[in-house]
């Protein structure tokens, strides 16, 4: 569909579309085409006979499933109670089951081990023993990390549907959880669908919880790191890399050719009808305590943190301690992470202004091919994209690590999707005509592009700053091989810290990473009065 | 059963945060009887349609049907089904399915499903179309598989909100007089929303006319139309030509206004009283004018000069505005006319074509 | 627009704040990759800032990880010292030319066998490596058996499962452990009277590991880790460097140490980074951390400090209590790549 953007000179709007190419050519396509090419044909093929990485991929295939299942169930009941049931605390669930956004999701992993290890909070109190390492124990933790964006996802499907379609199937007869499974979960399916791939790139990607919790169970970018930082194997982990992309690449391709075709979403103008048939009775109140079972569980994770900031030796000795907020006068990467995710956070919604503007609205020979590449870091796991900017620009003429400003680009660069699909959303639901009735006032391009496009897109830019924020402050995969002293951040750190059994420290910075986030977030609904599921959007 | 009231609504009451959606309604429908709700939207209409639906709960007031109260029936239990405007038809399921639904919950038997669908969908004609997805009918077959839908459980009540508001003229006239030979035939009592009031007229026993959540009047087609109780509902049903008249004399069979062009004639109902001194607020029909280059010869009651100052051509009427002076303008309508007339000209009705709004 | 507005504002300011706190310490700097504790770490570090008001920064890995960091750079470091990790490491890099020379008078309190002769690195402190049980553990899930004495009992098929140690590729430890088995075996081998006891000794060293490997759960990333997860229970026995056993047992975790005959040990090493930002501060830091103040320090974290004058750590057994084997420092710099190679086939995990 043809939107007019603001129509700027015309050499000028050409000049920035060629701009905005050339950037991308540099920083999403170089990275990938740099690693798919660094090694050699024989390097993949000691990679893939190796049999730590053929136990690599075999474990990677084997989680994958198994987790995206569950997030998906959690997120569907989760998604479900909130919209069709009138259940007390709505509020405050919807509120925990983000959380986990908010924070790196091998946080979890953390909380976790200082909960129900064997030293655990939990498995004191409850006495009993049990292995939360290997698999079980980073399946239990990714089905947390990661639910709340199949919550999100989900949500969008279900509010999606048009509520008439469940009342028409009560007036017909149907009660209770009959509407569910004859209509919603049917017209729901394609959206899971969509939401299953999703979900499983990001399972895929994982690394921050695998390595921390996982032990010797290795996946896919566990052994990557290894063979980098163990075996100062480059070739092989880029090799690995490759491997890693394709099931990702595929599940992406997937999922966006899914969204355009069989869709049951459907939009009637009625403003009443954003209510939803509700259910009762037992179903309530089972859905209540299964809510009520996993925020608790959610809160507790948080909660341990916050604790085991403030206590001497966790498991041993419980007693009251400041020692470890020390690490917050020295290099505990805080200032640096938070300078990275504002650099990064508005990188990524400026770039991405443009973009949706300049690539995405105008028409041009390969269009559709540079839309696919501003999408494409979607597919691309944070471990490949680190190892891609280590590679592409280590050497002459391009030689940026070692600094700042490899580690923002990167991480600018994985958050352009995003943005930029949130300001999709928004242009196209506006259309055409409003800067076309400015124009035909009189207002210069310029001033169209300044007062009614920007102003229009003003919620797309902040919930995609805020989240590319979030998203860059939390990150471990992408950074870990950028980093350098003096220029570390604080997901880095607080591994380093559990690596070196320092918990103490680990939750300190968890904990002060939480509050920032926690505080944005405060910040930004406090400025524009939307909720946090506003800004959190993900696609 | 007593035939007055097989539905009874009483005080049904919704309140939507600050708005009052529906304000103390009251009402009453026989059995097998045909009753519209009908105002401008915003008014309610839909809301009391859930409400008796049981997709929205009432804050106050009772509805019956037979001896049934509905209020505490669960949605699934209240035997009234509904056709939606936007028809609601399930899109994964095909047209025979969709049709089923409600049979196959009530654990009706596979053959006799079957038949009942096949029944209906004669019914609406749409025979042997059972296999088709929704997506591949137009508009006007939508619809249909809604009504169909909808009749195949055989409901006690039948509820339909706008369903024809999606359609294109031609077809909704059509749809219209179809919906209304298929009421009388099965006999289903019926509550149906419109804002159309021509629609209105042409399907219902009684229509009830809301504003702002309020029931303004309740009556057949006729009563409202020939004694609308205010001045909204007259402009709602199409009137115009609201004059503000006083009251001069009175007898027994007439009533003589004066008006800054003159004066009038009104028909006197005879349980209407008028004093004299009263203003009140008049209406006139504008099809009962007729309007002529010269002085009508036949002894009509009024009689007014006027100019012509626009007119608008249907090709079956025309329709004229007249400056009768002091500002004011009626709209005559002619039916079938000869030419089309302009500049000045005679205007006339009888003393019938002036009904009485209300006391000012 | 005007929200737009302050909220840019706002940012804006932030952004200043936040990279004026992150750069105002500013002033000289000295970057270091430590193989190191953070409490030590920041006690040495802080004591130099103090005296000097030079700031360190440094990043914390494992010695192989930080090994393999500063091969990859070579040329140009992203830091200017190396702490820690066994000197193996050290003088390996000096082989490879990527260190550059120190001049620190300190360095001469150090023995001479453990400092290179021409500058490059030195050795500063020495530990054994041995075994720390969860006692509580061991009582609970394996009544009767015995703590091993030396490294055949760890063999025992009744540990499969419930061993936990460092994998040579990351974790310092992890290879100077290879090493020490290969070099006790070649004493035996020569006391035996093989022709080529080096060659046997490894042979018997893999074949020692390939059986030990069976009862190992997982081989960490990083050396402590495997004393955290004993303590807290993960694991019944692991294999970790004394010092830090030690440094746990303070906290109070039902566990112990075993150093059995015959132990790896390592001399931790130190060297300053050819090429790195900043050579005239990492001098003054090489040679500050050669202090006999700074190994004090460092004794408190339990390794027995190089330095003749500085006294050994308090409440730990003696050096010469010990009977680490001894080896050749540079056939193990030189086999470093080809024996992890090895272990990649052999082990694989």
């Amino acid at each position: 569909m043809r939107i007019n953007c603001a129509l700027r000179p015309f050499d000028l709007q050409r000049l920035v579309t060629i701009l905005l190419i050339f950037l991308l050519i540099i920083f999403v396509l170089f990275p990938v085409f740099r690693i798919l090419l660094y090694p050699k044909l024989k390097d993949y093929m000691i990679m893939l006979s190796h049999p730590g990485s053929i136990r690599a991929i075999k474990h990677s295939f084997f989680i994958v499933p198994l987790s995206t299942l569950t997030v998906l169930c959690l997120g569907y009941i989760f998604a479900y109670a909130q919209h069709y049931t009138n259940m007390p605390g709505k509020k405050i669930f919807k509120f925990l089951a983000l959380l986990p956004i908010l924070s790196p999701p091998f946080i979890i992993a953390l909380s976790w081990i200082m909960l129900f290890g064997p030293h655990g909070f939990i498995t004191n109190f409850l006495g009993i023993r049990w292995n939360i390492f290997g698999w079980r124990g980073l399946w239990m933790v990714q089905s947390i990390a990661f639910f709340p964006y199949a919550y999100l996802l989900i949500t969008g499907v279900l509010e999606g549907i048009d509520s008439n379609l469940e009342f028409a199937a009560g007036n017909l007869g149907a009660k209770g959880l009959r509407t569910f499974w004859s209509i919603t979960l049917p017209l729901s399916s394609p959206g899971l669908v969509n939401a299953a791939l999703m979900v499983a790139i990001y399972v895929f990607a994982d690394f921050g919880n695998p390595i921390l919790i996982a032990g010797g169970w290795s996946v896919l970018p566990t052994e990557i790191y290894r063979r980098v930082i163990g075996y100062n194997d480059l070739k092989g982990a880029a090799a690995l890399c490759a491997v890693l992309l394709v099931p990702t690449l595929i599940l992406f391709l997937a999922a966006r050719k899914g969204l355009s075709s069989r869709s049951y979403v459907t939009i009637t103008g009625s403003a009443i009808q954003t209510e939803k048939p509700l259910v009762g009775g037992i179903t309530k109140w089972l859905l209540f305590g299964f809510c009520s079972f996993f925020s608790l569980l959610i809160l507790l994770v948080y909660g341990t943190l916050a604790v085991g900031a403030f206590t001497e030796t966790w498991g041993i000795n419980w007693s009251f301690t400041l020692k470890y907020w020390r690490v917050l006068r020295g290099s505990s990467g805080l200032s640096n992470s938070l300078l990275l995710a504002l650099l990064a956070g508005l990188g990524a919604s400026f770039f991405s202004l443009f973009a949706s503007c300049f690539i995405y609205k105008r028409r041009f020979v390969g269009k559709q091919f540079w839309d696919f590449i501003t999408l494409l870091p979607t597919a691309i796991p944070g471990i490949f994209l680190g190892i891609g900017f280590l590679l592409a620009f280590n050497t002459p003429p391009f030689v940026l690590t070692g600094g700042l400003v490899i580690m923002v680009l990167s991480l600018l660069v994985w958050n352009i999707p995003l943005a930029y699909q949130a300001n999709i959303a928004i242009l196209e639901q506006i259309g055409p005509e409003i800067e076309e009735a400015a124009l035909n006032l009189g207002a210069s391009p310029m001033r169209v592009f300044g007062n009614i496009t920007v102003p229009l897109l003003r919620t797309s830019l902040l919930s995609s700053f805020t989240m590319g924020f979030l998203r860059a402050a939390t990150n471990l995969s992408i950074i870990i091989f950028l980093i350098s002293p003096g220029r570390t951040t604080a997901t880095v750190q607080i591994l380093a810290s559990v690596r070196y059994a320092e918990l103490g420290i680990a939750a300190v910075l968890a904990t002060v990473l939480f509050a920032l986030a926690l505080l944005i977030v405060g910040i930004m609904y406090f400025l524009t009065k939307k909720s946090m599921d506003m800004f959190v959007g993900v696609r | 059963m007593n035939e007055q009231a097989f539905i009874r609504i009483e005080h049904l009451t919704k309140v939507f945060g600050k708005t009052i959606a529906v304000n103390d309604i009251s009402l009453t429908g026989k059995k097998g009887g045909f009753i519209t709700l009908l105002g401008p939207s915003g008014c309610g209409k839909t809301t009391m349609l859930r409400m008796i639906a049981g997709f929205v709960q009432p804050d106050e007031g009772r509805m019956y049907i037979g001896e049934k109260l509905l209020n505490e029936l669960p949605v699934h239990r209240r035997e009234t089904a509904m056709v939606f405007q936007s028809y609601a038809l399930f899109p994964h399921l095909n047209v025979f399915n969709n049709v089923a639904y409600g049979l196959k919950l009530r654990k009706v038997s596979r053959s006799k499903r079957k038949e009942q669908v096949e029944r209906v969908l004669k019914l609406v004609e749409l025979e042997g179309m059972g296999n088709r997805q929704i997506s591949q009918l137009s508009g006007g077959q939508q619809q249909r598989v809604a009504l169909s839908r909808a009749l195949a459980i055989s409901p006690r009540v039948l509820l339909m909100d706008e369903p024809l508001s999606n359609l294109d003229a031609k077809l909704r006239i059509n749809v219209r007089s179809q919906i209304r030979d298929l009421q009388q035939h099965l006999g289903i009592t019926t509550i149906y929303v419109t804002h159309d009031q021509e629609e209105a007229f042409s399907l219902s026993d009684k229509i009830a006319i809301m504003k702002e959540g309020k029931l303004q009047q309740i009556g057949t087609p006729w009563e409202i139309y020939h004694n609308p109780r205010n001045q909204f509902i007259a402009d709602f049903i199409g009137m115009t030509n609201f004059v503000e008249v006083k009251v001069e004399t009175v007898d027994n069979s007439n009533v003589v206004l004066n008006f800054p062009g003159g004066k009038l004639i009104m028909f006197r109902e005879k349980n209407l009283k008028f004093l004299p001194g009263q203003n009140i607020l008049v209406t006139i029909r504008s099809e009962g004018i007729r309007v002529n280059k010269h002085i009508p010869v036949s002894s009509d009651d009024n009689v007014l000069k006027g100019e012509i100052k626009q007119h608008s051509y249907t090709g079956k009427t025309v329709k004229y505005w007249v400056n009768v002076g002091e500002g004011i303008t009626l709209s005559v309508e002619s039916l079938n006319p000869e030419k089309i007339l302009t500049g000045k000209v005679y205007i006339a009705f009888d003393k019938s074509c002036i009904y009485p709004i209300s006391i000012r | 627009m005007s929200k737009i507005r302050i909220m840019l504002l706002m940012l804006v300011s932030l952004l200043l704040v936040v990279t004026f706190v992150s750069s105002s310490a500013s002033g000289e700097e000295v970057l270091v990759y430590a193989a190191f504790d953070e409490p030590t770490l920041r006690a040495i570090t802080d004591d130099f800032t103090a005296s000097t008001g030079i700031n360190v920064k440094w990043i914390q890995g494992g010695a192989g990880e930080l090994f393999t960091r500063i091969r990859a750079e070579a040329g140009r470091p992203g830091a200017d010292v190396f702490l820690g990790g066994s000197i193996i490491y050290h003088s390996l890099l000096a082989e490879e030319g990527l260190l550059a020379i120190a001049e620190a008078p300190n360095a001469a309190a150090i023995p001479a066998k453990f400092k290179d002769p021409e500058g490059y690195w030195f050795g500063w402190y020495v530990a054994p490596w041995g075994y720390v049980i969860n006692t509580k553990l061991l009582a609970k899930e394996l009544p009767g058996v015995p703590e091993p004495k030396n490294w055949e009992d760890i063999l025992d098929p009744v540990w499969q499962g419930h061993v936990l140690s460092g994998h040579p590729a990351t974790c310092g430890g992890g290879y100077d452990f290879i090493i020490s088995q290969i070099f006790r075996y070649k004493r035996l081998a020569s006391l035996f009277g093989f022709e080529d006891p080096l060659a046997a000794g490894e042979k018997a060293a893999w074949s020692w590991f390939e059986t030990f490997e069976k009862n190992v759960t997982v081989f960490n990333t990083a050396c402590p880790e495997t004393i955290a997860l004993i303590a807290q229970g993960q694991g019944i026995i692991g294999l970790s460097w004394a010092n830090d056993i030690l440094v746990w047992i303070q906290k109070g975790y039902p566990i112990k140490l075993i150093v059995p005959p015959d132990c790896p040990y390592a001399a931790g090493g130190l060297s300053m980074i050819k090429g790195g930002p900043n050579p005239g501060t990492a001098a003054e830091f090489v040679n500050f951390v050669l202090s006999p103040e700074s190994q004090a320090i460092n004794a408190k974290a339990y390794r027995w400090p190089l330095n003749p004058e500085v006294s050994p750590p308090e409440g730990a057994p003696s050096w010469e209590s010990f009977t680490p084997v001894m080896y050749d420092l540079k056939w193990a710099g030189t086999n470093k790549d080809r024996l992890l190679d090895e272990w990649d086939k052999r082990i694989g995990r």
